[in-house]
């Protein structure tokens, strides 16, 4: 496949923004490739009901 | 091939936090391949040993393939930079999380990788507590 890109102009006011979070990417610039990857565990065996392990009131 | 990148003009960046493994790069450069690997114990107290996790090796999440998609297809790309600047007036962030960038600047590959293992530990059953609240 061949593509022709022209870029003609690029003029952004003001980018506000709350979070970039985990595995994530704000480019003000050219780049070739981008792979971002993120892998989040939540399990249900990873919610444990258990005791105090040190007294709360000493 | 290396096609000619374009300059980045921002007037002013306000970053109010950074968190591990995030980055603020201002200028070019080549690659970014940031990695991170995060376990995070919430309780229902905030009573913490701090010796929580010993070894991450023994999840398999911080050691498991993450596929990526096959490239297969042959693309030849054309660009024409008409007007070489990225103009930005202003850039106002929060927080940039772990395994995370803020890029000013071009590059040529970016790969990022986060792996997130997430643990909630209650003192007492919070599904046993739904129970004697609901009015059947």
């Amino acid at each position: 496949m061949k593509y022709t890109v022209i870029n003609r102009g690029l003029s952004v006011g003001q980018l506000s923004i709350m979070a970039v979070a985990s595995s994530s990417v704000v480019l003000i610039g050219d780049t070739q490739t981008v792979a971002c990857s993120s892998i989040f565990d939540t399990p249900p065996e990873s919610l444990i009901v258990t005791r105090p392990f040190v007294p709360i009131t000493t | 091939m290396i096609i000619p990148s374009r300059a980045s003009l921002v007037n002013w960046i306000r970053v109010a936090s950074i968190d591990l493994a995030g980055t603020v790069q201002i200028g070019d450069s080549n690659q970014i391949t940031p990695e991170a690997q995060v376990y995070a114990v919430q309780r229902e107290l905030p009573i913490f040993n701090g010796d929580e996790a010993k070894d991450l090796s023994e999840f398999p999440i911080y050691s498991q393939e993450i596929p990526l998609p096959p490239i297969t297809e042959c693309v030849e790309q054309i660009t024409i930079q008409e007007n070489p600047v990225i103009k930005v007036g202003g850039i106002d962030i929060i927080g940039v999380a772990a395994s995370s960038v803020l890029h000013v600047g071009s590059t040529q590959r970016i790969q990022l990788e986060s792996r997130v293992k997430n643990i909630r530990e209650f003192f007492s059953d919070p599904n046993e507590d739904k129970s004697n609240i609901s009015p059947d």
